[in-house]
């Protein structure tokens, strides 16, 4: 018997039980569909992540020098000295060193009122932040603010000229990604923002601050950050007892991509001896310096995700085992019920073989179609998935959908497995009936 | 010409819990190729249990049964299936036709299983087979919309399939009423003037009387073997 054969005998007995079939066909779609669900968002999410990084944020001759934690660069401690970012400038092979670091005591006001949700940082260099309108800050007195802020400002600066309630649905969605709108982008440069900080001193000062850009609208980039030069600077450490200006991360760019190993090397060895840097003398043994380039940035960031969809993953293995318990009952239900004509089948010259392969062809058609239904329903749930996991994730925003070619066919794949695994043990039940016994049986 | 079926101190004794069931006991003979032969005897004498030997559906417990001159006893399980998908032919009381499929896809089936006949001409020849038991215009009946004297004619057309030599048939009248009964009957007979051998089981004297040959068994015995 050819599979073609098996195909379309065991094709006419599916239709038989059009209702009890597509039961168990839907039981192996909910498994695969989960699993593509999951992997097209998880996808999705890496690929705009990474896409943020590669493309807005880092380049590929750069290292980033952290403390070890979630927020990497952006981190909330302050370790890294003047001292420190000299010490890299001079690493040969060292184009740049440059700094992020916070403002002291910061608060942001417009027009007299503060910018409650505004952080304000410390930046030394002119490319890392992206824009979406105008330049960086090139001198005291400039600022560069988040897309968030840049809604808030713009907001109130609308409503004040429309006599509206500032939180107007209407005017929020007017509002949103002013930096990609040229008409408020417009407005908002030039304008003028109060910040109020502690010096190295500890006296309270003010400044007043032009804005000359708007950072990039991105789910990963945070919108509430804004941007000065490092004459803002406030905090500061006491180490061998001397006072020094301290930051929270630091962006090391070499001139020759040939360069990177050995000056990510040098940079290592500086912050890993105990004497050397200030980083390990404030840090102790406490926590490890994080010295990291782009590309381990990715591979990182694909490690943690895979990680995540391995873990999601398991979970809708499940869903899918559940679907081959389901199909598998089904198969020793048809089995049970056409023991006769597996007698028949064997009287009229049927080998063991052939029953069995007509029973695994019947499974193997029912997961088979299982998955591939999976697959599309996967992708669809997958809209969903994506608009639930945004709506509970704070700070996400849209995730893109992704195409996963090789996990649609790792699908398609798996359902011919299922299928074999599922109808095994009943086609084996089926090829060792007794003819003689099942012909009788009533 | 030799014997197409020939038995040699047959016994088959069901072995149940701490009962044995001795449903034949020594049987020898032999069949002709070319014979048309009844087997009669009363219920539970051992009929099926013999056509179940001759068809290859069963081994015996002792002696030894040969089909074309093939000890089956012999034979794997996969040479047995194949030994009956050639060589014979079952016909049943009940039909037992695969209810979902056509009147041609249940004649087409043997040739499946039995690869022999090329794949190109299996439905040509189910067509034929259909056609020479009078059932050219129900190719694409399923069993269910087919009469009981038209379902035994598509096992009959099953049965014929890969050519068998042999053809097997426990009770085929059993479930049709007289007339009906004749039709079949004189199918046999026209399959057995072509030159097959058909070996038919019944309690019916009339059936048997088309045989040229009887066997009658008690109790598992052959107590008479009349010729015609
Ligand atoms: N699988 C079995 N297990 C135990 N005993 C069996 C089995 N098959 C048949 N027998 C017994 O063997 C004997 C012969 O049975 P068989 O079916 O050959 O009779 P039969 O002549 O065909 O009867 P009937 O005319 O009623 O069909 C019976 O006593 C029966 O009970
Ligand atoms: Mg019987």
């Amino acid at each position: 018997m050819s599979i073609r054969e098996a195909f379309t005998l065991s094709w006419t007995n599916i239709r038989a039980h059009k209702l009890r079939n597509a039961l168990a066909i839907v039981s192996v779609t909910i498994g695969i569909a989960a699993v593509i669900a999951i992997v097209t968002m998880t996808t999705g999410l890496q690929d705009a992540l990474l896409d943020t990084l590669t493309k807005d944020l880092l380049r590929a001759n750069m290292i980033t020098v952290n403390v070890e934690g979630s927020t990497g660069l952006f981190g909330t401690a302050q370790v890294f000295s003047s001292r420190d970012v000299e010490y890299l400038r001079k690493i040969p092979g060292v184009k740049t060193a440059d700094v992020i670091g916070r403002v002291r005591g910061d608060a942001l006001y417009f027009n007299n009122r503060r910018l409650l949700d505004a952080t304000t940082r410390i930046t030394t260099s002119k490319d890392l932040i992206p824009l979406d309108a105008g330049r960086s800050v090139q001198t005291k007195g400039e600022i560069i603010i988040g897309a968030r802020i840049a809604e808030t400002i713009c907001r109130r600066m609308i409503a004040e000229e429309r006599q509206i309630p500032e939180n107007d649905e209407a005017l929020k969605e007017e509002c949103k990604s002013p930096g990609t709108k040229p008409e408020l982008t417009q407005r908002l440069l030039g304008q003028s923002l109060k910040l109020r900080f502690l010096g190295t001193d500890g006296q309270l000062s003010e400044d007043e601050l032009r804005i000359v850009g708007i950072v990039k609208d991105s789910q990963f980039i945070i919108g509430t950050a804004c941007y000065v030069g490092p004459d803002y600077q406030g905090f500061t450490e006491t180490i061998d007892g001397v006072e020094v200006p301290v930051y929270s991360g630091v962006i090391v760019s070499v001139s020759d991509l040939g360069q990177l190993g050995a000056v990510k090397k040098a940079v290592e060895e500086y912050f890993n001896n105990p004497n050397s840097s200030d980083a390990r003398k404030l840090l102790g043994e406490e926590k490890k310096v994080e010295i990291n380039t782009l590309e381990e940035i990715i591979n990182e960031i694909k490690k943690s995700f895979l990680q995540f969809t391995a873990f999601l993953g398991a979970i809708a293995l499940v869903a899918l085992l559940v679907g081959m318990i389901g199909v598998m009952n089904i198969m020793l239900i048809t089995v049970k019920e056409r023991t006769r004509e597996i007698g028949v089948m064997k009287a009229t010259g049927a080998t063991r073989g052939a029953v069995l392969k007509l029973f695994l062809t019947e499974s193997t058609i029912i997961c088979v179609v299982g998955a591939v239904l999976g697959v599309l329903f996967g992708m669809f749930l997958s809209v969903w998935f994506i608009k639930l996991t945004v709506a509970l994730a704070q700070g996400l925003r849209e995730i893109p959908f992704a195409f996963v070619p090789d996990w649609y066919l790792i699908a398609v794949l798996t359902g011919i497995g299922v299928g074999i695994l599922s109808g095994l043990y009943p086609a084996w039940q089926a090829a060792r009936v007794n003819p003689i016994e099942a012909l009788r049986y009533e | 010409m030799g014997a197409i079926v020939s038995a040699q101190g047959v016994s088959k004794i069901y072995q149940m819990d701490s009962v044995q069931v001795v449903a034949l006991d020594d049987v020898s003979f032999s069949i002709e190729d070319g014979e048309f032969v009844a087997i009669m005897g009363p219920s539970g004498s051992g009929k099926s249990t013999l056509m179940n030997l001759i068809g290859c559906l069963d081994k015996p417990t002792s002696g030894t049964i040969s089909i074309t001159s093939t000890d089956i006893s012999r034979l794997s399980d996969r040479q047995l299936a194949r030994l009956r998908g050639s060589q014979i032919g079952f016909v049943f009381q009940t039909f037992n036709l695969i209810p979902r499929i056509d009147a041609l896809a249940n004649v087409m089936l043997p040739m499946t299983f039995a690869g022999k006949i090329p794949p190109k001409e299996r439905r040509h020849r189910a067509q034929e087979l259909l056609e020479s038991v009078g059932l050219g215009q129900r190719l694409h009946h399923l069993p269910s919309e087919l009469s009981g004297g038209e379902r035994q004619r598509v096992a009959i057309a099953r049965a014929l399939a890969n050519d068998p030599k042999i053809i097997l048939a426990d009770e085929p009248t059993g479930n049709l009423d007289t007339k009906t009964g004749k039709t079949i009957l004189d199918l046999f007979s026209e399959l057995n003037r072509q030159g097959r051998t058909i070996i038919v089981v019944t309690h019916d004297a009339a059936v048997a009387s088309y045989a040229r040959r009887v066997l009658h068994l008690l109790d598992g015995k052959i107590v008479g073997d009349e010729r015609r």
